[in-house]
């Protein structure tokens, strides 16, 4: 498959408190492209994810990120954010005394100017919302209350897939949307990551399990260990890391 | 700024030439700052960051005795109610700004609500045609359930008592904001008696002057009386703010709450001071005090300082307070869908707020009104 790139990242290093934790990462996802990004703990996925979606904590010492061409590192979050890269954290976070209807509305409307479009409004949007939600299981009354605050697990996993759906970003980054979720909210999560899944979007799914790979095929498959891809292939090597485990290719690493 | 001495002597001319009945109201008043005078040398902890000497100003010696406008449901009170403009000569105050009061009043405004009467429509109290000194005092019969709403919004200097004595078995909500003349020196007093077994509620709010101090003194004399203060402070620009609470816990089995939020902003200065004192008769009491102060400058500052003094036993007390700013956690997460810094934090301190407003406090524009202070 060769496509134009969407998310392009070459030879990066990161480092936390001054330790390195990603060394001289590459990776390009091309348009239309869902990419799973696995590896044992520590290997350094969420870093790579929370360094793209630009969070505070994280020093990029030498490398370059690219969304759509555009340098993405100098950038902040919401500029980030309005060039079409969405984080699905893998610890949504709690704000009592934001309602989630609010939230989103707040998000939406940033999203719509950064677009140079004019604001949904309220009806439109309540209709949007409320739709979505209905997919993703999730009850009115959650809409009501403070984002995250007081959710389960996995209420707070398909809060996450709620805001991409609205948001209809270019590039998702999912950082281990499937821990914590029991089947059926698995089964939720993923459909509704399928339901966002098209030819001009892309996805890098972050996962430590083959199992959420049962319900998003993805076109390929990365192994990171120690901060650099280490093995890559297609969704058969998630099979084949099930059956094996990490210690074949982390050892090498 | 009047000197201290210059004022007094101005203030005994003034008080004493006016007519005949006025003075009669306020002899004592007058007599007890003739013989000892205005502390204003006084190093006093309380008055530490609002010292007495800023809330004697000449303004409050313009001759305009105006009382706030009492209106029930927008009409004249019904017959359960009776508003009443009292000249009878008033005891000596013990408080100096209490004191200053009394000297000048035309008079004090009565508000009572007869026994056993619930009433519908909430008695409001509006300060935007007041003059600068004023004193109200409502009165709530035994078995009375009613609503005060008081909104001190007078455009300059003001000195403010209120009072609210409540009989036993009553139920008094008392929705308080105090907002604007950010230019001018702003005091209130509320005192409040809460009898046997009944219930007052207080919704505090009030946006920081030139200075605002803001006094509350809550006496719990009757068996079962409880209160429940939930408030708000905020401070934007130079602007300085003080809320002292006092709750005092005189009789068995009496319950208290306090949720103050504080908002600093600019380069405010904002103070907290809330004191649980439970004395020999309080067996049996139960009181709790929460203080979180946000700061959302390095140059704005807060003063928490929750208070206890226990005199018996058997009492169930406990306090907390906690300074800090927004979260960046809570930041970045609403930065990574889109919106910008500036929305980020106006929602996240808004939402600092709403955690102490109550829904009826939002439900009469309360909270929109303090974000307004805020704004930049």
């Amino acid at each position: 498959m060769t496509s134009r790139p969407l998310l392009e990242i070459v030879d990066l290093h990161v480092t936390v408190a001054g330790k390195p934790i990603v060394n001289g990462l590459s990776l390009t996802i091309g348009i239309g492209e869902v990419h799973a990004l696995m590896g044992p703990n520590g290997s350094g996925k969420s870093t790579l994810t929370n360094v793209l979606a630009g969070r505070e904590g994280y020093e990029v010492v030498a490398g370059s990120a690219r969304l759509d061409g555009r340098d993405l590192l100098p950038l902040s979050p919401e500029a980030r954010a309005h060039l079409g890269l969405f984080l699905a954290f893998q610890y949504p976070i709690e704000i009592p005394g934001v309602s989630n209807m609010e939230f989103l509305k707040a998000a939406l409307d940033a999203r719509q100017q950064s677009l140079g479009s004019e604001p949904l409004s309220t009806i439109d949007f309540m209709k949007r919302v409320r739709g979505i939600a209905t997919e993703l299981d999730l009850s009115a009354e959650f809409l009501k209350r403070g984002v995250n605050e007081g959710f389960s697990g996995g209420e707070k996993k398909r809060n996450e897939i709620l805001q991409m759906l609205m948001l209809e970003p270019r590039m998702a980054l999912l950082d281990e949307t499937d821990s914590g979720l029991d089947i059926d909210a698995l089964k939720v999560v993923a459909a509704g990551v399928n339901r966002y899944r098209r030819e001009d979007r892309g996805i890098l799914l972050v996962t430590h399990y083959q199992r959420l790979l049962d319900h998003i095929v993805p076109d390929f498959v990365h192994v990171l260990a120690g901060g650099r891809i280490v093995r890559s292939g297609d969704a058969s090597l998630a099979r084949e890391l099930e059956a094996r485990g990490y210690g074949w290719l982390t050892d090498a690493a | 700024m009047a000197t201290g001495q210059d004022f007094l002597a101005r203030l005994l001319q003034q008080a004493t030439s006016a007519e005949s009945t006025r003075v009669r109201v306020r002899a004592a008043n007058i007599e007890s700052l003739r013989d000892n005078g205005l502390p204003l040398e006084e190093r006093l902890e309380s008055f530490k960051y609002t010292p007495l000497a800023r809330f004697v100003v000449d303004d409050l010696l313009e001759e305009r005795f105006s009382p706030p406008t009492i209106t029930v449901a927008n009409a004249a009170p019904p017959p359960e109610i009776t508003v009443e403009h009292s000249i009878d000569p008033l005891p000596a105050d013990h408080h100096p700004l209490a004191r200053i009061n009394g000297s000048l009043l035309a008079g004090v405004v009565y508000v009572d609500v007869a026994p056993n009467t619930h009433l519908d429509y909430p008695i409001e109290i509006d300060y935007r045609q007041a003059g600068p000194c004023t004193r109200v005092c409502v009165r709530a019969g035994d078995a009375s359930r009613c609503e005060i709403v008081e909104r001190h919004v007078a455009a300059g200097v003001a000195n403010r008592v209120t009072r609210v004595d409540i009989g036993s078995g009553a139920t008094v909500a008392h929705r308080r904001i105090e907002l604007h003349a950010a230019a001018h020196s702003q005091w209130a007093l509320l005192a409040v008696d809460v009898g046997a077994a009944s219930h007052y509620e207080l919704d505090h709010y009030m946006a920081a002057a030139a200075p605002r101090r803001s006094e509350v003194v809550i006496d719990l004399t009757g068996c079962g009386a409880s209160c429940e203060l939930t408030g708000a402070v905020i401070g934007n620009e130079k602007q300085i703010g003080d809320l002292q609470v006092q709750v005092n816990h005189r009789a068995t089995d009496t319950r208290s709450r306090q949720l103050v939020h504080a908002i600093a902003a600019g380069q405010s200065v904002l103070t907290f001071n809330g004191r649980i004192e439970i004395d020999a008769r309080g067996d049996g009491s139960d009181a709790t005090l929460t203080s979180r102060n946000l700061l959302l400058a390095p140059t704005a500052r807060v003063n928490a300082k929750p208070e206890l003094e226990i005199h018996t036993r058997n009492v169930a007390c406990s306090h907390g307070a906690t300074v800090g700013q927004l979260d960046p956690q809570q930041l970045f997460y609403l930065r990574s869908r889109g919106i910008d810094d500036l929305t980020a934090r106006r929602l996240l301190t808004r939402a600092f707020l709403l955690r102490a407003i109550t829904p009826r406090a939002q439900a009469l524009g309360f909270e929109a009104e303090l974000i307004a202070h805020l704004a930049p």
